[in-house]
């Protein structure tokens, strides 16, 4: 449950923004995450609606949108997307389950926001 | 109006774990992130540590629990310079909570600084507070699927300590499939299977990964 501190960081990057553009209403924020980023999104669209309210933002949408992972297989360093979503994937290319690096998956950011 | 952004949740705790790199680079300060489930053994593990390398090296000690200062007393026991933070909830340490602490320690007079972080095999991960190393911790209690389970920990650790390897005897824990699980999440990962209780079985060889660690650190 570490998703109330992303939530708080997240409000915090999203205030600067709106402040940085004069914005002063939010409408939707969008943030992209990988599958192995350890985010639960529930949990995170939870704690963004509490403090949305709390920070004057109330009725605005966190849009939540999965990036792909993907991977490099460390023997024939073929690049790929499993479709098991695990960093223990068979390898397309080789076969290999095991030892593979993540190019992405771990990220979790804010993409961009709805404001006027 | 669409307004593109592009910054990261944790941007803020990076920035502040990079400040603590460079105070721990330039105070010649190995710091080390130990990460585990409750009850796999980090308290008792520092414990002995503390002990059994106190004649050579000096240590000091930051406790992360949710509540009570418990594991602060068992480790000041042994002399060493601890801190305690209660994070009343929070499900990890992390870089702001370790910046506030700092200033209680001789940085200058110690060699290994342990992060003791609060019990959670997932949060603690996301959250860099600074360190050289993360220690991850499993004990044979726990169940041989949990590098299967949890492998981020697993993929990022430089070295996994498989803990209460004296309990081998009554558990179903099968020590390969998890050191093969843990070593496929991470090609570089040292396994070192060690016990904190009578011998202390195994952990000469995590006193070398120490020595050696802080050997290449200070290089």
């Amino acid at each position: 449950m570490h998703e109330f501190s992303l939530a708080r960081n997240l409000l915090e990057i999203i205030r600067e923004e709106l402040a940085r553009g004069g914005y002063t209403r939010l409408y939707r924020a969008r943030v992209c995450y990988g599958p192995l980023s350890q985010v639960a999104p529930s949990a995170l669209r939870l704690a963004f609606d509490s403090l949305a309210e709390e920070n004057g933002l109330a009725g605005a949408v966190l849009e939540l949108a999965e990036d792909p992972l993907v991977l490099v297989c460390s023997f024939c360093r073929a690049e790929f997307t499993p479709p098991e979503q695990s960093l223990f994937a068979i390898c397309p290319g080789c076969g290999q389950e095991f030892l593979h690096q993540v190019k992405s998956g771990r990220e979790l950011y804010l993409d961009r926001l709805e404001a006027e | 109006m669409e307004i593109e952004v592009g910054r990261s949740l944790l941007e803020g705790n990076e920035r502040r774990a990079a400040e603590l790199v460079g105070i721990f680079r330039e105070a010649g300060v190995l710091a080390l992130n130990l990460i585990s489930s409750p009850g796999a053994g980090k308290t008792s593990l520092l414990e002995r540590t503390l002990k059994d390398l106190a004649p050579e090296l000096r240590m000091a000690v930051i406790e992360g629990d949710l509540q009570t200062d418990n594991d602060a007393r068992r480790v000041a026991a042994s002399g060493a310079r601890v801190e305690q933070i209660n994070t009343y909830g929070g499900c990890h340490l992390d870089a702001a909570q370790i910046h506030e602490v700092l200033p209680r320690f001789d940085l200058r007079g110690t060699d290994i600084l342990f992060i003791e972080n609060v019990g959670n095999l997932v949060c603690p991960v996301e959250f860099h507070c600074g360190e050289d190393h993360k220690v991850a911790l499993l004990s044979v209690a726990e169940g041989d699927d949990k590098p299967e389970k949890y492998p981020l920990l697993f993929h990022l650790a430089s070295v996994l300590l498989l803990n209460k390897i004296d309990l081998l005897p009554y558990v179903d824990f099968d020590p390969l499939r998890a050191e093969r699980f843990a070593k496929a999440a991470n090609q570089g990962l040292r396994v070192l299977p060690v016990s904190c209780r009578g011998e202390g079985q195994g952990l000469a060889a995590w006193y070398d990964w120490l020595r050696e660690a802080l050997r290449d650190k200070r290089r």
